[in-house]
């Protein structure tokens, strides 16, 4: 059953809304104490209407908005809460962030309406691929996403930012069309099927059992490969350190905790449906993630830049949720949402966590940190989001990846379960390892500050007395919040899961 | 006059492949951008005129789209980036054997799309190639597109190699599901135009940084 509401439209127009504003408000490069206000507060505005929409969702309901283009269920709204929560804690970091990053020189002023009106409207595309009914037009959100993401990355406009967001752009093209072939071999296998709604994600989720196997599995493969660039699954990975490291502070921690996120929701809407028409592909895809999740993290504990070694985090971790995916079931699917909003949540706390580092001392590289100045409280709350990254209860990465861990198991892939253990195992020892020898470590004569300014041509901000960290303190309520009621977020999640498996997926 | 002009449409394919290989090997920009253009151009002629022979409205919506996104829109952007660009050169040999690899693989490409698509959509009832050799066509454009993603290292040119990879999906999509409404398509279109729009700005930048269009010097985030 639905209920029609404007929900649905609000948590999406309202950070659009936003963004639009910033770019008006910003014309000429003007840039003021007010820029990023607008980006901020539509997206903490659509976190209301997000909130708005749980209780009609746990009465085991849909919300579709009045003309039925946009339809809002349990992981639906899992992610665009996930993306708006992020939008606001992020944008609002940023805003503070930046203007420091400006104080010091490293960055131009001119460009931050940009990068605001960029970011809100990366939070409505957002939440618009989350919220979408239509083949076609996820497609068209995630691909909005990208290009609403591309300047943000060039924000600095350095040499290697450009190329940053060359590479990204490139790869994620190529990528997201690639997967629009995908989407459209699925469209065509089920218009005998079901008609005029083949375009329909909730009437395609009806009809896995029915599909030609042969065009579900050309179909699955292109969605693979297309929607897995952009989920950074290897070894199709290679824009995300380079995009991650380049990313200014807020939002780095808006787009690492949401940007391969909304590819992965992508497939989970598309990829039930030809999984059971071709089982094969699960099996791939299992495959695939256990290599992503294991290369990932390998990768990761050799980087120095901190930037650059969270983002191999990520890689790594969009592993466990493709592999959630692949395993299948309501287990699995119910477990990759589970863990994108865990690890969306820690990542971005550790990216904001990194950028107060890089803005008290000019680097992010963990051999120059140790016996740097920083706030003292950076420290424990990276340890903290370093162990529960790795999946130390009662942080929700814990529940999450036990649950891959068990619908991985049980769907006939145990070897793929124990490399997920393990690479749990090696993601604690690197984040922790990094975390100890930045915040634990004394100075090994690395040179000062100043010798990093003059390779780098980097400065440390002026300094000033550092304001109570209430952002990074309501992110760890956040996240505690989804750790101490795994109960409930399974349950709510389960709704849609068990809709679209008693559906015949 | 119909049968008259169906040999006509049905060698317009092999122009749309004959094109893609001369935007990805011709040295010269501007005459790579032109064949793109000419490339857009009959793409639309293609769709139109299937949309003719077939009765199918649906194609010269889709035609239109075509004409204003690849024949018009992308090709200005291109030629705008190459007429303020450094060189007007790509570097590199000027006509290497790479003509004829491209060739090659255009044909491999063209063979591969006439025989896969039609088999992986045989248990589909009703499925159907729309437009004749539409898929090959198709396939064999993307193969071009991918080889030109992978040889060449002028910024400008992998622009043109993603341009053309999106010429060969937008025909394959006309060709297996013309019936996806118009609407669907111009949000793809849009997409697209705003990516390569992106990407020129982007490349643009990262040439003035680096001091060459050579994406090989992109080489500074490592590891």
């Amino acid at each position: 059953m639905n209920n029609i509401s404007w929900l649905p439209l609000l948590l999406i127009g309202l950070p659009a809304l936003g963004g639009l504003l910033e770019f008006a408000a910003g014309r000429g490069g003007r840039s003021g104490r007010g820029t990023g206000l607008f980006a901020v507060i539509g997206s903490a505005l659509s976190v209301l209407a997000g909130l708005a929409a749980i209780p009609t969702l746990q009465q085991g309901l849909k919300i579709t908005a009045p003309w039925g283009a946009l339809v809002m269920d349990t992981i639906g709204l899992a992610v665009a809460l996930l993306t708006s929560i992020l939008g606001a804690i992020g944008l609002a970091y940023a805003r503070r962030h930046l203007a420091a990053e400006v104080a010091a020189g490293r960055a131009e002023a001119r460009w931050l309406p940009s990068l605001f009106g960029c970011s809100a409207l990366f939070v409505a595309f957002g939440n618009w691929a989350a919220l979408t009914d239509h083949l076609i037009m996820l497609y068209v959100a995630v691909e909005a996403t990208t290009v609403a993401t591309a300047l943000p990355v060039a924000f600095y406009r350095r040499r290697t930012s450009w190329e940053a967001a060359y590479k990204y752009l490139l790869l994620n093209t190529v990528g997201l069309t690639v997967g629009l072939l995908g989407l459209v071999f699925l469209y065509v296998a089920a218009v005998p099927l079901l008609g005029g709604q083949a375009l329909s994600l909730t009437a395609l989720a009806t009809v896995g059992a029915k599909l030609s196997p042969r065009a579900a599995a050309l179909a699955g493969a292109l969605v693979i490969m297309g929607f897995g660039t952009k989920a950074a699954l290897m070894p199709m990975h290679a824009w995300l350190p380079d995009a991650y490291q380049e990313s200014p502070g807020g939002f780095s921690a808006l787009f690492s905790g949401v940007g391969t996120k909304i590819a992965a929701l992508a497939m989970l809407r598309v990829l039930p449906p030809l999984v059971t028409a071709a089982p094969a592909l699960g099996s791939a895809l299992v495959a695939v993630a256990a290599v992503t999740m294991l290369v990932g993290i390998a990768i990761g504990f050799g980087q120095d830049d901190l930037r650059r070694m969270l983002g191999y985090s990520s890689v790594s971790q969009m592993g466990y949720i493709a592999m959630a995916m692949g395993a299948g079931g309501a287990a699995g699917y119910g477990a990759a949402v589970y863990h994108m909003v865990s690890h969306g949540l820690i990542k971005a706390l550790l990216f904001l966590c990194v950028a107060e580092l890089y803005q008290a001392t000019g680097t992010a590289r963990i051999s120059e940190l140790p016996g740097r100045q920083h706030p003292r409280w950076v420290g424990p709350i990276f340890l903290l989001a370093a162990v529960g990254l790795g999946g130390v209860p009662p942080m929700p990465a814990f529940w999450s990846k036990f649950q891959i861990f068990l619908a991985t198991a049980q769907a006939g892939h145990p070897w793929a379960a124990g490399v997920a253990v393990l690479t749990s195992l090696l993601t604690i020892t690197t984040l922790a390892w990094a975390g100890a020898r930045v915040f634990l470590l004394q100075s090994h004569g690395h040179g000062d500050v100043h010798d990093h300014e003059a390779a780098h041509g980097h400065s440390a901000a002026p300094a000033v007395a550092q304001p109570f960290p209430w952002l990074l303190v309501l992110m760890v309520i956040v996240l505690f919040a989804a750790g101490l009621v795994p109960g409930w977020m399974t349950s709510f999640l389960g709704q849609a899961v068990r809709h679209m498996t008693a559906m015949g997926v | 006059m119909g049968d008259a002009l169906n040999p006509f449409l049905r060698s317009l394919p092999l122009i749309l492949l004959f094109t893609s290989i001369l935007a990805a090997e011709i040295r010269l920009l501007k005459w790579s951008v032109t064949a793109y253009a000419v490339q857009g151009l009959v793409l639309a002629g293609v769709l139109a005129g299937a949309g003719w022979m077939s009765e199918n409205e649906a194609l010269f919506s889709w035609a239109t789209t075509v004409l204003i996104s690849k024949g018009i829109i992308l090709p200005w952007l291109l030629s705008r980036y190459a007429g303020r660009t450094a060189g007007a050169e790509e570097p590199g040999p000027a006509f290497g054997p790479g003509m004829f690899l491209a060739s090659l693989i255009a044909v491999g490409g063209f063979a591969a799309g006439e025989r896969f698509v039609p088999w992986a959509l045989a248990e589909v009832p009703g499925a159907a190639i729309g437009i004749p050799a539409g898929a090959g066509a198709a396939v064999g454009i993307m193969a071009v597109a991918l080889w030109t993603l992978l040889t060449h290292r002028d910024t400008l040119k992998v622009v043109i190699g993603i341009c053309l990879l999106e010429n060969g999906v937008h025909l394959l999509l006309a060709s297996v599901a013309s019936s996806i409404p118009e609407t669907a398509g111009i949000g793809i279109v849009t997409d697209v135009v705003l990516s390569i729009w992106l990407l020129l700005l982007v490349g643009r930048q990262a040439e003035s940084a680096a001091g060459t269009r050579t994406d090989s010097v992109l080489d500074q985030l490592r590891g």
